[in-house]
């Protein structure tokens, strides 16, 4: 089966003060299968977010290729609109993505404006916002977004995208600017649209929490690149990668576990670690495990590919995990 | 009006505590009683969602809210009432014996000025004869206590990243060695493992120091994480309160049931594929709903809910919450 | 079937355009600072449009009023006495009006359209056409006003179509600059982002989304840029280098400082321009505040 979304090798940079390029993105390499739910786990500055962003279209990758159901992502013209009715974007700040002069109905509207989506635009819009529990809808078309609530909003933005009938839907830590009360309806919406309209979801999160609450599987990001992947319950029930061990076991919610707290912060994307981007930071690598497996010189000068890891189905980037030794 | 004899006498002691924003259609009740005790070097954690109140009961502790809003009750800090203070007292006692870390604080650091300039400014406005060589002692203590290199004191806040300026200003806040640390949404913009570099200082600082924290954000698990006791809040006021193990675990309160399964355990099968969540919204405190403010939410509400107005009752030993449905055990 | 799709559709928005506007007016007639600044105005216009009922332009001229007393105050020669010719101030008053206004209004009509068109371009485009757009801007920005006015003034030829033109092209680098800055935020917000996500065209984004969040600010920069293009006009003509034949508040000003109107106490000469000046004034600006209020939800937010 050819998955809906594959991403082969992208990168992407900013350029920033000093002649100098901010890599966000280092060479990912992901899919997205119809119908699945995949979270793309990681803190701020690992480049989520832009990946996020390059996949609907609003970056372009500098390299590396992004497919949508097989063909190569259309850069302009018709095709690139047709591109745009299949994968949509929910953002994190919903006050923000909503025009402030435009009212429910119009925000809704506008994409089936854009798309000229045949039908009655009136019954389009009143569909997708009680689809997204927006109801009676009638009552909410001529209200301003600063008349609605945070959760009310975020509802607003997911009804527009969902308007124009994609197929993979990115959501931006969709719930991170809401009331913890207020999430779960969220989420239970975005679930309850997979199931209906077998839509697939790329949701960006901080949160490991919420992956083991929606996601299928969870890809881990580090500085621009995928460290670890794997179905939800491979993953959190048994990380394999150093990082995402540490990740899992400082959220309160992980129960039980020794806190791994890692010193220091993420490096700065401009000056991304030769070898594994991560030794510098690495427990394995500090508590001279690495030196004992002998990969210390390795971890220090070979960039680790994603491989099966040792005693677990996932894949993870990291030399101490792989299954096999590998050929220098 | 003096409260029944305590074991410890309380550092803290909060009394019917209210507070009343003016708003053009008038008053906006943000916190509309709350009584609550902090003993000497006890975390107590106050949780909640956006609108219940908590900033600004943490704010009215130090009469940090905007001129022309109706305080009225008691904050008793080690028997005195704040509230009473006349304001050359009041400054005395912010710092020395109570500071607060602010949400969103990590703009609250002049950019123009040294770290170590602005400790000092704090030490010397309360205590003006210390000389300059104690001065200086000081605050590379202070720096070093809060895990940031003395020499960093010369440094200007951009130099800094995130954590590393959260940990200047709790620096800042111990400053005068104060006895009641307020953390206001202390972690809320740090990434995961910032914020637990941070809370695991505020833990040994707190134990170190013998500080009393209150410990105020709408992080239920981490309150949870690094608290011995909580109150959570709802509508302006403690809907529960009791030890936090039990209070996280298995909550007496049907909000505080539902706010504990926003959180999900990860591992537990009970949340997987199963986000859970509230209908509706937090009430504006401007239209609060009758009754029990919580029943429109409510999945258990009853059918007296919309008109019993229902405090605090208790509900175990050291517990309380504020359900009519909660049988004094 | 889609005809009828689209005209219902259409039929809608101008349906939601009417009550949009409908309610604005509502929210206006709240505002009493505002009522009293469009009242001014309301005035200011009536005397403007209604000069030749009011006042006979023969009187403006010197020739014909021969037979009248000069400096007679109000009492001698109501409603408003003469000048040092003998002409009624009146008439002046009435008939300058229109010369003021309609200098103020078209020099702001050019300062606002080239601001608004470089600013947006400059800000929507950006790059290097964008920056060099700026520099030109900085360029007319860093130039004084009075010397370019009184060069551009005495090369053109002193009519008002030129003062006008001098007034105009050198007020509108600063609405410009704050244009261009509006619109570079814009450029950045999440619903900019959620309408290319949805796949907007430029001229979309710049119709819906740009265009109508820059309009409350070029709005308020109208009402703030009338009252000093008035004020300009007044300045040249004060230095005599306005329309000579043609009256307007400043050039009663200047002639009534140059008879000596002040020394002579002859305050019914220069106070009637002078408080016809300063009314309208700050009669656009109260509108352009009340205004401001208004069309943007944010402040509406606010004040509720």
């Amino acid at each position: 089966m050819t998955p809906l979304l594959e991403l082969r090798g992208v990168e992407v940079g900013f350029p920033v003060r000093g002649g100098r390029v901010a890599r966000a993105v280092d060479g990912v390499d992901l899919t997205v299968e119809p119908g699945e739910v995949l979270a793309l786990v990681g803190e701020s500055g690992c480049g989520k977010t832009t990946l996020a962003r390059t996949i609907v279209g609003l970056e372009r990758p500098d390299a590396g290729e992004v497919r949508f159901e097989g063909e190569p992502v259309a850069r302009r013209g018709g095709a690139l609109r047709a591109f745009r009715r299949r994968v949509q974007m929910v953002f994190q700040d919903p006050a923000g993505a909503l025009n402030p002069r435009q009212t429910i109905y119009e925000a809704v509207a506008e994409g089936l404006r854009i798309q000229k989506t045949p039908g009655n635009e009136e019954e389009l819009v009143a569909q997708a916002l009680s689809r997204a529990g927006l109801r009676p809808p009638e009552r909410f078309f001529r209200l301003y977004p600063y008349e609605i609530s945070g959760g009310q909003r975020q509802r607003v933005v997911i009804a527009g995208a969902m308007a124009v009938g994609p197929s993979l839907l990115v959501a931006d830590e969709p719930v991170s600017s809401l009331d913890a009360s207020v999430r779960g309806e969220i989420l239970e919406l975005m679930l309850g649209l997979v199931r209906e309209t077998g839509v697939s979801i790329l949701v960006v999160t901080h949160d490991l929490g919420l992956a083991w609450n929606v996601a299928d599987r969870v890809a881990v990001m580090y500085l621009g690149r995928i460290v670890e992947i794997g179905t939800t319950e491979e993953l959190l029930g048994d990380p394999k990668h150093p990082y995402t061990a540490a990740l899992l076991s400082v959220v309160p919610e992980a129960g039980g576990r020794e806190p791994l707290i890692l010193s220091g912060e993420t490096p700065d994307p401009t000056r991304i670690p030769s070898g594994c981007r991560f030794h510098p930071r690495c427990p394995l690598y500090a508590s001279g495990e690495a030196a004992r497996l002998g990969i210390e010189e390795r971890c220090r000068g070979e960039d680790p590919a994603l491989a099966p890891a040792r005693g677990g189905p996932q894949l993870a980037a990291c030399h101490a995990t792989a299954l096999t030794e590998a050929a220098a | 009006m003096s409260a029944a004899p305590r074991p410890a006498a309380p550092l803290l002691a909060v009394r019917g505590l209210a507070v009343t924003y003016a708003g053009s259609g008038g008053g906006v009740p943000a916190v509309r009683g709350v009584s609550l005790d902090l003993a000497p070097g006890e975390t107590l954690g106050l949780a909640g969602e956006s609108g219940c109140g908590k900033s600004t009961l943490a704010g009215a502790i130090l009469r940090l809210l905007p001129r022309g809003t109706a305080v009225t009750g008691e904050v008793l800090l080690d028997g005195e009432d704040v509230l009473a203070m006349r304001p050359g007292r009041l400054r005395a006692v912010r710092w020395t014996e109570a500071s607060i870390v602010l949400q969103g604080a990590l703009h609250s650091l002049n950019p123009v000025q040294r770290i170590g300039a602005q400790i000092v400014e704090a030490i010397e406005l309360h205590e003006p004869r210390l000389g300059r060589g104690a001065v200086r002692a000081r605050v590379a203590e202070l720096l070093e206590l809060v895990g940031i290199p003395a020499d960093r004191a010369s440094d200007y806040p951009h130099r800094l990243s995130g954590g590393q300026r959260q940990r200047v200003l709790i620096a800042l806040a111990l400053a005068c060695r104060p006895r009641l640390l307020i953390a206001d949404e202390p972690t809320t913009a740090l990434d995961v493992m910032v914020q637990a570099q941070v809370l695991r200082l505020l833990a040994r600082l707190q134990e170190e120091l013998g500080l009393a924290v209150l410990f105020v954000t709408h992080d239920l698990s981490t309150l949870a994480a690094v608290c011995r006791r909580i109150a959570v809040m709802y509508a302006g006021r403690i809907v529960e309160e009791g030890p936090s193990d039990e209070v996280f675990r298995a909550p007496a309160h049907p909000y505080t049931r539902a706010l504990a399964a926003a959180f999900p355990v990860i591992g537990d099968p009970a949340f997987r594929r199963h986000p859970s969540g509230l209908p509706g919204d937090p009430p504006d405190p401007r239209e609060l709903p009758s009754g029990c403010p919580f029943h429109p939410r409510c999945p258990l509400a009853q059918p007296e809910c919309p008109d019993v107005d229902v405090r605090l009752r208790p509900a175990g030993a050291g517990r309380a919450a504020a359900c009519v449905l909660v049988e004094p055990a | 079937m889609r005809g009828a799709v689209a005209t219902s559709a259409t039929r809608v928005a101008w349906a939601r355009r009417r009550r949009a506007v409908a309610g604005a007016w509502g929210d206006y007639r709240r505002s009493r600072t505002g009522m009293v600044g469009l009242a001014v105005l309301v005035l200011a216009g009536l005397v403007a449009l209604g000069a030749p009922l009011l006042a006979d332009e023969a009187e403006l001229r010197a020739v014909n009023a021969i037979d009248n007393p000069s400096w007679a105050p109000p009492s001698e020669f109501p409603p408003l006495g003469t000048d040092n010719l003998g002409r009624s101030v009146w008439a002046q008053f009435v008939w300058g009006s229109r010369i003021s206004l309609l200098v103020g209004l078209a020099a702001t009509v050019i300062a606002i359209v080239i601001g608004t068109v470089v600013g947006v371009s400059a800000g929507f485009v950006g790059g290097r056409f964008g920056g060099l757009l700026m520099r030109g801007t900085e360029w007319f920005l860093v130039i004084p006003f009075l010397p370019l006015a009184i060069v551009l003034a005495a090369v053109l030829g002193p009519s008002i179509e030129n003062i006008i033109l001098v007034i105009g092209i050198t007020s509108w680098p600063g609405t410009a600059r704050l244009i261009r800055a509006q619109v570079l935020t814009l450029k950045e917000r999440l619903y900019v982002d959620r309408s290319r996500a949805f796949g907007a065209s430029n001229r979309h984004l710049m119709g819906r989304h740009i265009l109508p969040n820059v309009m409350p600010l070029v709005l308020a920069n109208t009402t703030l840029t009338v009252p000093i293009a008035i004020l300009s006009e007044t300045t040249l003509s004060f230095l005599g280098l306005g329309d000579p034949s043609r009256a307007s508040w400043g050039k009663m000003l200047e002639e009534a400082f140059h008879a000596g109107a002040i020394t002579r106490e002859a305050w019914w000469y220069f106070l009637p321009p002078g408080l016809g000046i300063m009314l309208v004034v700050l009669a656009f600006t109260l509108c352009g505040q009340a205004l401001e209020a208004i069309l943007d939800p944010r402040l509406r937010e606010r004040r509720s």
